[in-house]
């Protein structure tokens, strides 16, 4: 065997392991919406085609909740679009390691960039033991993808509706995997309260805000105040 | 299998996909050769051009330090304190509680992933028994 084959090996497996831990409520999270799916009229066949053309989770969510109220196509299409704008910052964020990759597997792996495997990137860059290469996005793309589909179809063939709060233990479940993921990428004051300050203007934009509009505004004030941030240690280091 | 909703998820899907691949096309965009450029730089323009690409690396390796940060705070402070379209206040919110409680595990763990977060769980599911 080959050192690339070996390599190649190593960095896929880092990948399976490292998404691992996130598996626990996206799992969860996957039986809540086939659940809430099937309740809302949608059949195993539809549910199985928004995992595996529209996927991403909240998108879902808010689909599966509009369609069943009954509004139209295009208030719908507008609505998940938004709140796919947080999308653009996450791509951004990566876009060093992205760019390394051929332009075919790029435009392939962006399209299973979730919130999930966006913070077990994050997170495995910022500890620099892992190499995050190719093989290593790929395969945890992947297996967060597989899951969530598995999943969702599983949610609407099982009885899970008559779980009572699941739905919340989920959502609680995934906020604290990324809170603390977030505290692992909080190395300094200055970082710490930078996350307080755009924690606390998401928890306000969102609340005067309607519909997805919230979180626009709070990456937009996130990235302006982020740049003020990076300036000011810029401008230290050449005094 | 309802055909709008079968269109509804193929278009969304496309707009969603389209989110997430922009950033990708416009860097590319970005780093197209400039055709207007062949003739051979003098030594100031390419000692300033190699001071901006310097600045603009330290500024995008500064802001990249930020932004994942900006993008946890949206998925993680909205959903603990907003309940119902309104603001779930922390004394009476078990979450924040045991949101904290994982955060303090987490750390004293040296930022282990999965105490933290068992611990936060399972902090929850007493908390809601006991009251």
């Amino acid at each position: 065997m080959t050192d690339q084959t070996l390599n190649m090996r190593t960095s896929v497996t880092h990948g399976i392991v490292q998404i691992m831990p996130i598996m626990v409520p996206t799992f969860v999270l996957g039986m809540v919406f086939g659940a809430i799916s099937r309740a809302a009229g949608l059949n195993v066949w539809e549910i199985l085609m928004s995992s595996l053309f529209l996927y991403t989770g909240a998108g879902q969510f808010l689909f599966v909740t509009l369609y069943s109220a009954g509004h139209s196509f295009w208030t719908i299409l507008l609505l998940v679009a938004i709140l796919g704008t947080r999308h653009l910052a996450l791509t951004g964020t990566l876009l060093d390691i992205y760019n390394t990759f051929s332009k075919c597997w790029r435009f392939l792996v962006v399209y299973w960039l979730t919130d999930e495997v966006f913070a077990c990137i994050v997170s495995t860059r910022a500890r620099k033991k892992i190499k995050v290469d190719k093989p290593f996005v790929f395969a945890s793309s992947l297996t967060e993808y597989t899951l969530w589909s598995v999943s969702t179809v599983l949610g609407a063939l099982l009885p899970l509706d008559t779980v009572p709060g699941i739905s919340n233990y989920a959502n609680f479940l995934s906020s604290i995997i990324f809170l603390c993921i977030a505290l692992g990428l909080v190395t300094n004051i200055k970082k710490g309260i930078y996350f307080l300050c755009i924690g606390s203007f998401s928890v306000l934009f969102y609340l005067i805000i309607p519909s997805g509009f919230g979180a626009l505004a709070t990456i937009a004030v996130g990235v302006g105040v982020a740049a003020l941030f990076a300036g000011k240690r810029q401008k230290g280091a050449v005094q | 299998m309802n055909l709008e909703v079968i269109l509804l998820i193929l278009v969304c899907g496309v707009a969603t996909y389209t989110m997430r691949a922009l950033p990708l096309l416009l860097s590319k965009q970005s780093r197209k050769p400039s055709h207007h450029t062949k003739e051979k730089p003098s030594i100031s323009s390419v000692s300033s051009s190699n001071i901006s690409q310097r600045k603009f690396s330290i500024d995008s390796e500064e802001l990249l330090e930020y932004i994942p940060l900006c993008v946890f705070s949206i998925l993680i402070f909205p959903p603990l304190l907003i309940k119902n379209s309104s603001l779930d206040f922390p004394l009476t919110n078990p979450e924040i509680y045991a949101a904290i409680f994982a955060a303090i595990i987490y750390k004293l763990t040296k930022n282990k992933l999965l105490p933290g977060v068992l611990a936060g769980a399972t902090f929850l599911v007493i908390t809601q028994i006991w009251f």
